[in-house]
């Protein structure tokens, strides 16, 4: 019996508004019709503006990627306004936005749990995530929207009590998403809902331009942290990717990148503590104001993340644009879910960490 | 030992027990989602929690989208009443088992009589969950019947043990489908059809059909607790049973309903079976006979 | 940040060939450089492949039909729609349903009007306006 059924935009394992509208052909899904476009706030209109404030505005487009969001946003003006930024900011830099990578999978990670009704795996994760959230607390005083990025370099600095707390908190997690990956990758009941399930050939994943895990965990090993921003090639980064490109593998890449992370902040904060204090700011005189456009990709927990700063020379920016790895990724659903149940559309729909406040802005 | 059976004879006992089934019931349920946030290392609700739930839900606004929605929650509680009071008199097991499907029938006929597609979905679910559960206990029954031949509950004074073993184990299987938890909990999957055959159920009518889960759930317990004799077994079963169920909901993730059908019919439903045959006495004269050839043989 | 002058005639075409050589399509950005003067946008295409980039500037007065690259690049859609909606450009097979929900009020919001203001808000005359005395 053919049904269409709407899922969304209020449902309960969608943490933010989007609408799927499912034609049925009684479980199976036939075809599905996407709208986003719920959060929508008009941010790139409010964008041009003075350049120091979009720091803090740009910040508010996720609260999950958000370091992430100033990270692509500071790096293209200081592109435009031709600044060095000091070695010690970038070391902040990269710790900052691997502890929110590290945040953002175990997110995900739980909610990926929560889809495949398996509540208890879900309360782990998140009780595990709740120590990088407090750890992130403890460098930046907040838990989300650090408001650490400033053009030019960062606003706190990390002391000897707080990259010895990271050390302990890495560590700490480390030994627990060794715990609960176990419980990920070999579990019987989630390796039947999830293996060969919602497959993304790679010849697709490159033709709709998906990014991030998704793109990876479909054999396209391509992360933007490769082309050396920040301290990436000083840390040895190599990508992570699988081949298989169904839910399994899209949550196998983030795991795997979990481990990677804690390797590579563990790696920063030791170069923070070798190298010993120094500037973390650079001075902009107040009449310095940027001219030109510049065009950066940072590769965000979800994956290329992509900023273009366009300025005239006056304080207000004349455009700023921003392309969330959601954008790019949640269009790949489409080819994904024709032939899946109607029960593994919330785990596909969790696999490509959708984030539609990115998405809409 | 005569006292006791004295007062089972009267009326008031399973009368009183028919009253405080529903008291019973919500602890049970307090008690589920109190264990299940200890095992999740959370602190959980009271134990009064499911009471203040229909509280709640008694004073908020009931709204239906056709009456015939009200007739169908309200069968779903009354025969799951009837079934439990049919159980407590001592009457017949068939008869408890006809009456829970006619209660989760109604349910299904509720889902059905409503225009909403997350409803009717899980009717659907709930359909085949009725065809995965109903055999098992049907062969459940008829294995009790084998042994003891009567179908009254209280015909039955143990003895069932260890014929009765492949019976028991079936019932486990399929305990998770009747108590909607993990790995079979896709009629009232939340995150695929956010409340199932429950979606349109809102107020005072929600409430009666959480009453009716509760006595559903005491009930299967309860028909567990049959194939034991000794009063501390009886309790140690049915504690058991709801602990174990609990251990697997948190060690398990939700399989889809191909799972279902497969895991049920499968192994669940021969299992069953083979508590037919071994309870039933051609089995055992095919037995008797195969151990007098051998004796006479050797 | 280098950008490469196209015209939009050549655009699909330029788009198969970029294809072709494997460049991924990352973004598509619309900017309206309006003046008092003269209507212009400009549209930016982003690619990528690998570690390097590759930007196309197409100008457009942002009045006359605007080709789609849908054909050549299946994850355009969004960005074509988006660039219907924010800069009210006519691309070609786009409906222009994304992002918006209020179609009937707000329109183009990221389109100048007259290099100055921003036409953000149309507020529909109401049928009583009409009997309101001038």
């Amino acid at each position: 019996m053919k049904t269409v059924i709407p899922f969304g935009p209020q449902h309960p394992v969608l943490p933010e508004p989007f609408h799927v509208k499912l034609h049925m052909e009684g479980e199976t899904i036939e075809g599905l019709d996407l709208q986003v476009g719920y959060c929508h706030r008009g941010l790139e209109r409010i964008f041009q503006t003075d350049y120091k404030k979009v720091t803090f505005l740009i910040e508010r487009i996720c609260g999950i990627c958000s370091f992430l969001h100033t990270l692509g946003y500071v790096r293209a003006v200081e592109e435009i306004m031709e600044l060095t930024v000091p070695r010690r900011a970038l070391i902040i830099r990269t710790i900052m936005a691997e502890l929110e990578r590290i945040h953002s999978h175990l997110l995900i990670i739980g909610l990926y749990g929560d889809a495949l009704g398996y509540e208890n795996y879900f309360m782990q994760s998140w009780r595990d995530r709740e120590l990088v959230m407090e750890l992130l607390e403890y460098i930046s005083g907040n838990r989300v929207n650090y408001a650490m990025n400033q053009v030019g370099g960062v606003r706190r600095d990390l002391d000897e009590d707080r990259v010895k707390a990271a050390h302990k908190a890495i560590d700490e997690l480390e030994k627990r998403t060794g715990d609960i990956s176990k419980v990920l990758l070999n579990d019987v009941s989630i390796k039947l809902r999830t293996q060969g399930i919602a497959k993304l050939s790679k010849e697709d994943a490159i033709a709709l331009g998906t990014v991030g895990p998704v793109a990876r965990a479909s054999g396209v090993a391509y992360d933007v942290r490769n082309t050396g921003y920040l301290i990436y090639p000083e840390l040895n980064f190599k990508p992570i990717w699988e081949t298989a490109g169904d839910n399994y593998a899209r949550m196998q890449v983030r795991i795997r990148e979990l481990f990677e992370s804690y390797r590579m902040v563990r790696e920063a904060l030791k170069l923070l503590e070798t190298e010993g204090s120094g500037e973390i700011m650079l001075a902009i005189k107040p009449n310095q104001r940027p001219n030109g456009q510049a065009f950066v990709r940072t590769e965000a927990p979800r994956g290329e993340c992509f900023h273009y700063v366009k300025a005239n020379g006056t304080p207000d920016l004349e455009r700023v644009r921003v392309r969330t790895p959601t954008y790019a990724n949640i269009y790949a659903l489409t080819k994904m879910l024709p032939g899946a149940d109607l029960a593994d559309l919330p785990v596909a729909v969790v696999t490509i960490d959708p984030c539609l406040s990115c998405t809409d802005r | 030992m005569s006292c006791p059976m004295s007062i089972c004879a009267s009326a008031a006992l399973p009368a009183i027990l028919l009253l405080l089934s529903p008291l019973f019931g919500g602890l049970l349920a307090g008690v589920d989602r109190k264990l299940t946030a200890r095992m999740q290392n959370r602190k959980g609700p009271p134990l009064t929690q499911p009471f203040w739930d229909i509280f709640k839900l008694l004073g908020k606004q009931s709204m239906v989208s056709n009456p015939a929605q009200i007739l169908f929650a309200i069968g779903y509680l009354g025969f799951m009443i009837l079934a439990l009071g049919v159980f407590f008199w001592g009457g017949d097991l068939l008869a408890i088992v006809f009456l829970t499907t006619f209660a989760s029938v109604c349910l299904v006929l509720g889902a059905f009589s409503v225009r909403s597609p997350y409803a009717y979905i899980g009717g659907q679910r709930e359909l085949l969950q009725l065809a995965s559960f109903e055999p098992v206990l049907i062969a459940a029954v008829a294995a009790i019947y084998l042994k003891t031949n009567t179908f009254l509950v209280s015909g039955i004074h143990g003895g069932l043990m260890p014929y009765l073993i492949p019976s028991l184990l079936a019932l486990w299987m399929v305990l998770p489908i009747k108590m909607r938890k993990s790995p079979f909990d896709i009629a009232t999957a939340h995150q695929e059809v956010v409340k199932g055959p429950f979606t349109e159920y809102s107020g005072a009518y929600y409430a009666v059909i959480l009453v009716g889960e509760w006595l559903e759930l005491l009930l299967v317990l309860l028909i567990i607790t049959l194939f034991v004799a000794n009063p501390w077994l009886k309790v140690l079963i049915f504690v058991g049973s709801l602990v174990g169920e609990l251990l697997l909901d948190n060690a398990c993730a939700r399989l889809n309903w191909k799972w279902l059908l497969r895991y049920s019919w499968a192994i669940a439903l021969p299992m069953a079976v083979i508590g037919i045959m071994v309870s039933s006495d051609v089995f055992r004269a095919l037995i008797n006979a195969l151990s007098a050839y051998i004796y006479i043989g050797g | 940040m280098r950008t490469e002058e196209t015209k939009k005639e050549n655009l699909v075409a330029q788009a198969y060939e970029m294809k072709k050589e494997g460049w991924r399509l990352v973004c598509i950005t619309g900017t309206d450089l309006s003046t008092d003067s003269e209507q212009k946008m400009e549209v930016l295409y982003h690619f990528a492949r690998e570690n390097e980039v590759r930007h196309l500037r197409v100008e457009t007065d942002g009045t006359e039909n605007y080709p789609s690259i849908l054909s050549a690049y299946a994850n355009a859609l969004f960005l074509e729609n988006e660039l219907k909606e924010m800069l009210g450009i006519p691309v070609d097979g786009i409906k222009g349903e994304l992002l918006l929900r209020l179609e009937d009020e707000v329109k183009a919001p990221l389109k100048r009007l007259r290099g100055v203001s921003y036409e953000t808000r149309e507020i529909k005359v109401e049928k009583n306006a009409e009997v309101a005395p001038q």
